[in-house]
């Protein structure tokens, strides 16, 4: 991905305007009746290519320069709320599709889906342009614009809401380490005065998550290092250590509050999770049960091998999927449920780290 | 290790999760062995490891686990719900399982056996289909699964070896319920075996499965009745029950009569023996479904009302072969209670296009119901009644053959009315008329309300111009003379 250093329209948004506005299918607007899907999407070019004119500051010759006729603008709103639809979806399907495609494509779907996001905001630029001049000029359609207008910001909400989401946040930010964001800001002339609004995803939260992530990765590969195996997001088990599925953990539903009798009821303990010490002299296990409260802890039992509470490993620090508690005095170490799901939301492995050596300890059974 | 996994039912795994002793279980584990054995803990495990398990789930917060291993578990009673009663054979080593062990299952119609069974017990499931098949108490596919579904969730039983043979009686009476929409009584327990040459056999275990039985507040318990004296009913009072001992009859290779106490517990009226009629004739009017409700009354009243009516008709009608000629319709089975009662040797079965299905049908169930009686199809055309007049002589010749009219009994019953009308109409002179009537309820016939009138076709006959006394002919072609032609 290039680096954008310098030029006053340098990702050539005038000649892009140029282009858009000699689309033969734009002709339908200057006749009475339907409007084609072709005249839709060929309005929707100009609104793209305009707005993002106008938000880089781009000088364009009296002949461009102009606002979008009413039923452009409205042409172009409507193709602009059927491609919000879509990306909401892709959205939602970044996680799944991080895990599915061929590795090194990870940095294109998540620029993809911001392009797209710029793209809706300068469409929604461009039109918000028109629909000024039609309230100021008092012509017709201005209603028509504004009710449409509505529907777009509440488009546009729910595809912020997704992309903000935890999961989806966190991969977003793996842009922080590409130029793509800095060519934004550049192109967008941030570093001018006059610049008084930077949409969220430029406004440095993707770079400072990813200074989080980092962190915290960093900090977990420290501890781990000398200590036991490694483990990173996605990593595959290391040999010679087996290690449990999180499966059992993140199918663990929180309890409906008004769920109804049902007469074909599931386990109420599906599974129960077990590890041995590498000297095989404690054992440590999880009973994963069907419902739980989310805010509530899970506790990970530690036995001697008569089966009775390990109170001599009361004190030390244990780790679960790296987050960290104590065994108490009873051999129990507590561990609540929403933060084990959300550390196993990128990691498919339930690791079980005991004592201040983070010594990793083996799953059984 | 992922929370689908299968955990299959073995000698190994067993080894793993039920051996042992009460004494040295710990909480902790017998937490772990109820969550293991999974919703069928509160089945096989003893209700000592389920109250410890309970108490430690109650420790960790776990109240659904703790609440469901206090529950009593309680037999199923849904419609092909059944029950059979396992012995612990190695209760020593196994010693975390009751002794004796209820299996709920169900039969479901139209599918294959549940595979997560054990295979012995799928495979007993089949022998009992067959067998019922054969004796025409079910029709097409059914399926043993367990009861509910989720019963064996995340468990495979498929390799768990012991004994069934003492399942075929329960099993057999549950698939018979569900055969007939009969309602399962949890009350009722059994265990026997079977077999096709010898009927009811022995079974083992008898005392530690009437103690299971007694846990679960039966009333009776059908054993075979060779070991009946093996277990006293004062050990049984013993026992704080009130469990009553039954039957199976065990001198008869009849499935209906070895089972026929047992039947008759349940409310169940297909056993042997006319002293069922009038349970019979409830039990059938209750019936939701029609195709089962036609097939009841195929299978468990037909006969009998036909043998009622045979010792009231006249001895003449029966004594000599007939021949029965006849209007297929689509109401209740009255051709096949015709026939049944008639026996005829030969059934001339009328009918016009609209019909052409339902007669295909009647024909193959005569061949298969009436045995002796060859049924033959004619089919009318025409609408007014002299076209139908034609249209009946004509079957009617060629039917008769040699047969003089008194060997010929016309079935006015069933059948459109200008239908019936021609019928009677080409009815010769002395050949018998019958018109077979029943009281009705939600357009079933009410069993053993049915009544046949007959009578000979004589001189007051439309057709009869032959003088009263003179003999008919005895060549088909003479039946009808010229002068017998009707006219419109």
């Amino acid at each position: 991905m290039a680096d954008v250093t310098s030029g006053r329209d340098p990702m050539a948004w005038q000649e892009a305007l140029e282009r858009a506005l000699e689309a033969p299918a734009l002709a339908d607007f200057d006749r009475a009746g339907q409007i084609s899907d072709d005249a839709k999407a060929a309005a929707y070019q100009v609104a793209v290519a305009l707005g993002y004119c106008r938000l880089c500051d781009v000088s364009l010759p009296s002949d461009l320069d102009g606002v979008l006729s009413a039923p452009e603008a409205i042409a172009a709103g409507e193709e602009l709320l059927r491609c919000l639809k879509a990306w909401q979806e892709e959205a939602r399907q970044l996680p799944k599709r991080w895990d599915t495609e061929p590795p090194g494509t990870e940095i294109d779907l998540c620029a993809e889906v911001l392009e797209a996001r710029m793209d809706a905001w300068a469409v929604y630029v461009a039109i918000s342009e028109t629909h000024e001049d039609l309230l100021i000029d008092k012509e017709p359609g201005s209603e028509e614009l504004e009710s449409l207008i509505g529907q777009i910001e509440g488009e546009l909400d729910e595809l912020d809401s997704i992309l903000t989401s935890p999961e989806i946040f966190a991969l977003l930010s793996t842009l922080a380490e590409t130029p793509i964001l800095n060519n934004w800001r550049r192109m967008l002339r941030t570093d001018d005065p006059d610049c008084l609004y930077l949409p969220w995803w430029l406004d440095g939260c993707l770079e400072e998550k990813d200074r989080q992530i980092t962190a915290e990765l960093g900090e977990f590969e420290q501890n781990l290092l000398g200590f036991g195996p490694r483990l990173r997001a996605g990593e595959l088990s290391q040999p010679g250590v087996p290690r449990h599925s999180a499966a059992p953990i993140l199918a663990i539903k929180t309890p409906a509050p008004l769920a109804a009798e049902g007469g074909e009821e599931e386990p109420p303990i599906p599974v129960v999770l077990r590890w041995s010490s590498p000297d095989g002299q404690w054992q440590a296990r999880l009973a994963c049960p069907r419902d739980w409260p989310d805010d509530s802890p899970l506790v990970v039992e530690f036995f001697d091998t008569r089966y009775d509470p390990a109170t001599a490993l009361a004190g030390q620090p244990v780790w679960l999927a790296g987050q960290e508690a104590n065994i108490d005095d009873q051999g129990r170490a507590h561990f609540p449920l929403e933060n084990l799901k959300a550390r196993l939301q990128a990691c498919d492995v339930l690791t079980l780290e005991v004592g201040q050596e983070r010594i990793e300890w083996a799953a059984t059974e | 290790m992922g929370s689908d996994r299968i955990t299959k039912v073995n000698k190994d795994w067993l080894s793993r999760w039920a051996s042992g002793s009460l004494e040295s279980l710990k909480p902790f584990q017998a937490f772990d062995i109820a969550s293991e054995w999974k919703n069928l803990a509160l089945w096989w495990l003893r209700q000592e490891v389920l109250n410890q398990a309970a108490d430690y789930a109650d420790k960790l917060g776990f109240l659904e686990a703790s609440a469901r291993w206090r529950n009593e578990p309680q037999l199923p009673n849904n419609c092909g719900a059944c029950w059979i009663a396992l012995v612990n054979k190695e209760a020593e080593t196994w010693g975390l399982l009751r002794p004796a062990l209820p299996f709920p299952l169900q039969w479901k119609k139209d599918q294959q056996h549940d595979t997560r069974l054990p295979q012995g017990l799928q495979v007993l499931a089949t022998k009992v289909v067959q067998a019922l098949q054969d004796l025409e108490e079910i029709t097409g596919q059914w399926g043993l699964h367990p009861n509910p579904e989720s019963l064996l969730t995340d468990l495979d039983l498929s390799g768990l070896e012991t004994s069934w043979d003492s399942g075929w009686v329960p099993l057999a009476v549950g698939l018979l319920l569900a055969s007939w929409e009969g309602t399962p009584d949890t009350s009722l327990w059994s265990s026997g075996g079977w077999d096709s040459q010898n009927g009811v056999q022995n079974v083992n275990g008898l005392e530690l499965k009437l103690e299971l039985a007694i846990n679960f507040n039966a009333r009776a318990f059908f054993i075979p009745e060779n070991q009946l004296t093996q277990v006293p009913q004062e050990w049984v009072t013993s026992r704080g029950g009130s469990l009553r001992l039954l039957p199976l009859r065990q001198q008869t290779t009849d499935l209906l009569i070895a089972l026929g106490e047992y039947l008759k517990e349940l409310e169940l009226p297909i056993g042997r023996g006319s002293h069922l009629d009038e349970r019979r004739a409830k039990f059938f009017l209750n019936i939701q479904d029609e195709k089962t409700a036609m097939r009841f009354y195929r299978k468990h009243v037909l006969p009998n009302v036909s043998e009622r009516l045979r010792r009231q008709i006249l001895g003449e009608l029966i004594a000599e072969s007939k021949k029965l000629i006849t209007i297929v319709s689509q109401s209740y089975d009255l051709v096949l209670l015709a026939a049944l009662t008639l026996q005829p040797t030969e059934c001339l079965l009328l009918h016009d296009k609209d019909l052409e299905s339902n007669a295909i049908e009647l024909h193959d169930l005569l061949t298969q119901k009436v045995p002796g009686c060859r049924p033959v199809r004619g089919l009318l055309d025409g609408r007014s009644r002299p076209e139908l007049f034609q249209a009946i002589k004509q079957h009617v010749i060629q039917f008769a053959g040699s047969a003089s009219p008194e060997d010929l009994i016309f079935d006015v019953t069933a059948g459109k009315r200008i239908m019936n009308l021609a019928l009677y109409d080409a009815a010769p002179p002395s050949s018998y008329v019958v018109c077979f009537q029943a009281e009705y309820k939600n357009r079933r016939p009410v069993p053993f309300t049915e009544v046949v009138h007959v009578w000979r076709k004589d001189c007051e006959s439309m057709l009869d111009s032959v003088p009263a006394g003179r003999r008919p002919a005895v060549d088909g072609t003479d039946l009808y003379s010229d002068q017998q032609q009707y006219e419109a």
